[in-house]
Formats: C-alpha cells, structure tokens, sequence
C-alpha cells in the first residue's frame, strides 16, 4: 500500500511514534525530526539506530523508552547491518509462511558520525541490497553530539568542535570541508531513492519519507538537523536555522529518483550566508571575510545545482575551497 | 544505605543547567576544592551524569568533596552520593527550585541538618524559602540561606556565589578562596569574591517538612516476567517519587523485565509515563487560542511532543525551548518565565541562553 502524500501539515495526524518523555537537549533538533519521520512512517514501522544522541537520549531514562514501536540500538558502526538484517529477517519469515504478509517499514535513523564515518561501509553495503521498505536516514548535526561535540566528516568548515577549537596557531576552526554523503549514496545503483531534506519547508521530511518508503528498494534521506548545543544557539532558533540554511543556499535541498535529479527547493533570491552563520556560536570567530569567500563558494555551487536540475542529471557541484588563510 | 566514610566528609554541590551553566559550575567545583588543598586539606570535584546527561537546560549537578587526608579515605572516583551528605548546596539559577530535578529527586535531599544554602536570585529571601517548604524540603532543615544576585557582580556567576558561600559556610574559608584563584590564574577575580563575600547576607532558618512529604511510595509486587501492569506501576513510582532514595528503589528493576533486556514503551498514542521532562523548564508557552489559526506548525515543530494537536501545552514534558512561540506565524505563543507561571514573580537573574552562550567555551 502506498503512503499518501502530505499536502497540510494537519494532515499528518495527531500520534507519535517517537513520543515525550526523553532528555534530548530543550530545542533538540535531530528529535523534531525523529518525530516528523516516524509519524509519516506510521505504525508499521520497526526503529533502528546506532547509538548517538538519537538513542543515548531517548532510551533507558528510568528502564523506560519514548518509542511507541518496536525499537532497537545498535553499536555505532552496525546501522547499516543491522537495517538488512531486520529486513531479511521480515523477509524470510514471511516467504516461509511463519508471518503474515504485510509491508514493514525498517527505518534506521542515524547521526552523521553513525552514517557519515564510522558506519560509512556498512550504509554503503546495505544499500547494494534489494529490500523495500527499508530506510536509512542521517540526521545532520553536523558533529558527534552525544559525545560532547567532536568534528564528523560532515562538520562544515570553519567551525568550532572539541577536536577542531579555533585558537591563536589554527584561527579557523574545521579545515575539513563537509562531505555530501547523500551525492555519494546517488551512485549507488540499487538505491530507488535518495533525498536531502532539512526541517523547513515544513512537511519537506515527512513527504520524503512517504516517497521513500513508496519507491520499492532501498532508500536514503540526508536530513539537516540543527543542534542547540553543538552549534551555540538559542534553543527556540532550531527552525529558523533550519529556514535559514536552505534560504541561504548553504544546504540544497533534492532528491535523486531513479537516474532523474530535481531541486525540490529553489530559493527565489538567495539569502546571504551571513545571516545564517551569524546566528551561530560556533562560528563568531570567523571574519565577515571568510563568510563573504564561503557566500562566493556556495554561489559558484548553486550555478551548478541549478543546472543538474535543468538537465534532470547529477552534475557534482564541485568548486574550489575557500583557500586557506 | 548510608556510608559512613562519605558522611565524615565535606560535600558542596552545585545544581546548575547544563551546557548554560557548565562551564560555570565546573569552575565553581575546581575553585573549592583547590581551596580545599590550599587549605591542607585533600579534596575532589566531579560532576555526574546520573539519568540526564549534559543536554541544553537539562539540570546537571557537580560536587566539590574535602577531608583530611590524616584520617580519611577521600574520594577519587565519582560516587553515588546516597545519605545524608551535603554541607552546602549552591543553586545557579533559582527556577530550579520550583521543580523536582531528574538526577536528586530535590534539591535539599541529601544535605545535612545544618547545610547552608546559597541561591543565584532577585527574589527576596522569604520567598525562596516558601518555595523551599513547599517543593524541596523531604526532611527539617535548620541552616542558613544566602540569597545573591551573583549576575550583578560578574557575567561568571561562579565567582559572586564562592564569596557567598565563604560567608555562610564554615567549610572553606575566603583566604583559601583568593588563594585557589591565585594558583588557578584566576587572581583578577579575587575582587569579585571579596565584594561577594562582603554584600552576603546570610539569615539562619529553620524549616519543618511537611506531613506530604513523608507519605511513603507504594511499591508494587513483582508477579512475574512480562507482567506489563507491574512495570508500569514501577515506573509510575519512579516518576512520582519525591526522594532520591525512593526513586533509586522505585526504578523499575531487570529483574521485573522481561528477559533479554526488553522494556515496554508506550503503545501508539501514550507517551512515557516513567519519565517527564519539565525540569528543563525556566520558560514556558502561553497559547493566546483566540489568535491561533489552527496551523499545527507549533504541534509538529515541538520536539519534546508537548505541544498538543489543539495547541495545549502538555507541562510534565515541556522542556520550554520555545520553538513553538517561534514558528507560530500569528504570534499566538508568548513564553513566561516559570517564577512568574507560578507565583506571579519575576525573577530577573535568570540567565538568558544568548549571554550565556558567549560565555560558553568547551
Ligand atoms: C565504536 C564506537 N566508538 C565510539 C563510541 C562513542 N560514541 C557514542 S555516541 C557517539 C557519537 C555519535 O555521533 P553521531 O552518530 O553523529 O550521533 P550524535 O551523537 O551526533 O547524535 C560516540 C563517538 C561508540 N559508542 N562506539
Ligand atoms: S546535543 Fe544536539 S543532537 Fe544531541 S540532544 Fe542536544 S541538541 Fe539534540
Ligand atoms: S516547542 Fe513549545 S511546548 Fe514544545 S517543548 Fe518547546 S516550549 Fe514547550
Ligand atoms: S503555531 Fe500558532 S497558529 Fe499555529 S496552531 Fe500553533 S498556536 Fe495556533
Ligand atoms: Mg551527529
């Protein structure tokens, strides 16, 4: 059965999965997109992860839990295994008759040092597989958070982490530029689809998740989600970085069907990254001159972004790095 | 379950917000107990995760723990403080008395008769011990209060409250204070403190608990593996329990789970009953429901699911982030401070979360 698109937020119902009682930080935003995520799954739905805020914080508060369906934690570098296996197992016991037929979305829902690093090949491996209805979705804070903040391969340049603190030798912070895991996921042949997502446009998640979890194999999500405590900002901004981060360019948000590429967010009039990075502690140390190189670099990528969605094609939006200073 | 080793020793803790106050409280732990050696004494500070990690505004506690090292066994591991222990207890922002925390089911749980405590407040001492009576108080306490606003001394609360807590407390002395900081290159401070140390007023009290404190917890009896009735009944407890003693009892055990580890959730439409979040809360929404358009924006965006499908406020889990007030697009959601929610007073010392952010540093 097919998962019907979300056209009002109101139609997305009114029961959680991933339900209250959990101690993310106040303004959490991987948990505003755990929520958004299982309620467009819905209740057939198994949760899976590899350990990271999303379960650190959410399981074992007094031997209770928030999920409202079946759940498992996984060790950090098993998520992709562990999402196959789940799938196998419902596989298997159904062609053998010993479960009734039925579509069980398997959901593996992973933070960017899970997916992103350290279980990279075990994601990877998972997706050559041919299951449907399986789900793996990276939520982008952009750092090991649980941990206390340690730089990922996604933590965008310039900021500031425990392994990256900006000082008087080493001014800028990250010298890494953030790795795009969803473009390298769309060249895996046997994904049907794969997206970048972020919180805002409001229902961006939740309809990804539907399209996924309709497209028949195995499916990749990307999602951009802020963290209060990682990047240094007032818990009540979770949504307005969330806008602010697709207003300005710095996260493009697409999806990539089946060998066909589209933006599903165009900004009118790109935003200046300013507003964007300034709302952030971890970046005050960067000069106006580094922002206005990174706004340059961002530029040069949309041209490229934009043509990849008049072509319908992938281009890689490759362009120089801002040089080091 | 008392350790009479931990008894003879002398505790401060410091009850703070995490990631706010982290750095605050961190500094107010090393600064005594580096007096504690100054002083010749041998002295530990830790801070402990106990269910609640350092999360955004999730309370978090540090303790600074002396003896002397002729005849005690002093600490070097982080240990559950279970008994009467404390000595001093130093409250950063003072909201925290207006709820049961996570890790120490209350503030003044644990602590001595005689224990001095010290608050980060504009509030007027009176009502602070009201507040104390009514929410913090599981046993009689006959100590003293010192009630400063640490913010208008210094942007790094942690050094007003060490004068504070000198004045009131005859377990660290000022000198040893000044001469921590000087060892800790902190000497520029010591001004901060002595001004501290010479505007505090500490007033002795003496608080009775009362009788609906001592009203004991009802355990349920294990009847077997899978017994979902017994589990929630145990996590009921646990959240209920007004002790840190009785919510350790209170937890529910392995033993009344199920084999292999499994824990029951709730079921579609339930939330977690064994574990709220309002002690997270300084802030919290008021929903004007005559402007509401209906948007569902402030229901979806609310990570804590505390925000109802029909825009009510759920407070047992609102953790008062104030994503909701922030999304609304007819600005039907204004956030109070939980003092002024609850008894109509303003507390101006609280600490706003941009301030504090500046003041941050990993
Ligand atoms: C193999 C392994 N290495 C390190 C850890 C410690 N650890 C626990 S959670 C975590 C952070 C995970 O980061 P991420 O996947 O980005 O999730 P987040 O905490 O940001 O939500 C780490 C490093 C671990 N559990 N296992
Ligand atoms: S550290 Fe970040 S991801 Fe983790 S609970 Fe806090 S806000 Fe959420
Ligand atoms: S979004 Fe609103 S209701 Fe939800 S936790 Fe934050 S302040 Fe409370
Ligand atoms: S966001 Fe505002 S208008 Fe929308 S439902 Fe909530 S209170 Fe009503
Ligand atoms: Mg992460």
């Amino acid at each position: 059965m097919s998962l019907q698109p979300i056209r009002a937020p109101k139609e997305l119902g009114s029961v959680d999965y991933y339900t209250s009682g959990h101690r993310t930080c106040a303004g959490c935003g991987p948990a505003i997109g755990y929520r958004l995520a299982t309620k467009a799954a819905g209740p057939k739905t198994v949760l899976l992860g590899p350990t990271g805020c999303m379960y650190v914080a959410n399981g074992h508060q007094f031997l209770t839990s928030p999920y409202a369906v079946p759940w498992f934690h996984t060790q950090l570098g098993g998520g992709g295994a562990a999402g196959i296996g789940t799938a196998a197992a419902f596989r298997a016991l159904i062609s053998k008759g010993k479960r009734r037929r039925e579509e069980v979305n398997v959901l593996v829902y992973g933070g960017d040092g899970g997916f992103a690093d350290i279980g990279y090949a075990g994601l990877s491996m998972a997706l050559t597989y041919d299951y449907q209805r399986l789900l793996y979705i990276l939520y982008d804070n952009e750092s090991y958070a649980n941990t206390g903040i340690q730089a990922s391969s996604t933590t965008p340049w310039g900021a500031t982490t425990t392994f990256t603190p900006t000082g008087k030798v080493k001014r800028i912070g990250n010298e890494r530029m953030k790795k795009n895991v969803a473009l390298t996921i769309a060249a895996h042949p046997g994904v049907r689809y794969v997206a970048t997502s972020a919180l805002y446009p409001p229902m961006d998640l939740a309809n990804k998740v539907r399209k996924a979890l309709n497209s028949g194999g195995p499916a990749f999500i990307q999602v951009l989600t802020p963290c209060p405590k990682g990047w240094f900002f007032d818990p009540k901004h979770t949504i307005t970085l969330s806008r602010l981060a697709v207003e300005t360019g710095a996260w493009a948000l697409w999806e990539y069907e089946e060998g066909t590429f589209s933006l599903t967010y165009k900004p009118p009039k790109r935003r200046g990254l300013r507003d964007y990075m300034r709302m952030q502690g971890r970046f005050t140390h960067l000069s106006d001159e580094d922002i206005e190189r990174l706004d340059r670099m961002i530029e040069e990528q949309w041209k490229l972004w934009l043509e990849s969605d008049r072509q319908g094609r992938l281009i890689l939006p490759w362009t120089p790095p801002p040089t080091p200073l | 379950m008392a350790i009479p080793e931990y008894e003879r020793l002398t505790w401060a803790v410091v009850h703070c917000r995490g990631v706010l106050h982290t750095a605050h409280g961190a500094n107010l732990v090393r600064t005594l107990a580096t007096a504690g050696m100054v002083a010749g004494k041998e002295s530990y500070y830790y801070m402990r995760y106990d269910d609640s990690p350092e999360r955004d505004n999730v309370p978090m506690i540090f303790y600074a723990v002396m003896g002397d090292p002729k005849v005690d066994v002093v600490l070097h591991e982080e240990v559950e403080p279970v008994g009467k222990l404390f000595d001093a207890v130093v409250v950063m922002d003072s909201s925290l008395l207006l709820h049961r925390t996570s890790q120490r089911a209350l503030i003044l749980d644990g602590t001595k008769e005689d224990a001095v405590l010290v608050v980060n407040t504009s509030l007027p001492p009176e009502r602070v011990l009201e507040i104390v009576g009514e929410r913090q108080l599981a046993h009689d306490w006959r100590g003293s209060l010192v009630n400063i606003r640490a913010r208008t001394y210094d942007p790094e609360i942690a050094y007003p409250l060490l004068g504070a807590l000198a004045k009131a407390w005859n377990g660290i002395r000022i000198e040893d204070i000044i001469g921590a900081l000087e060892l800790l290159g902190k000497g520029e401070k010591a001004s901060v403190v002595e001004e501290a140390y010479r505007d505090a007023e500490p007033i002795r009290v003496f608080l009775r608990a009362g009788e609906r404190a001592l009203g004991r917890l009802e355990l349920p009896e294990a009847r077997g593996w899978w017994d979902l009735e017994t589990y929630r009944a145990y996590q009921a407890a646990a959240a209920g329990a007004r002790t840190y003693e009785e919510r350790m009892m209170a937890m529910p055990r392995w033993e009344v789970l199920a084999p292999g580890l499994i824990e029951f959730g709730p079921t579609p439409g339930e939330k977690n009953i064994g574990f709220t979040t309002s002690f997270e809360r300084y802030l919290r929404p008021k929903v004007d429901k005559g402007k509401c358009t209906d948007c569902k924006l402030c229901y979806h965006y609310c990570p804590d699911g505390a925000m109802g499908f029909e825009a009510i406020v759920d407070l047992n889990y609102c953790t008062g982030c104030g994503i909701c007030a922030e999304v609304c697009p007819v600005k039907a959601i204004t956030m109070v401070g939980e003092w002024e929610a609850e008894k109509g007073l303003r507390e101006e010392e609280l600490l706003t979360i941009e301030e504090a952010l500046r003041e941050y540093m990993y």
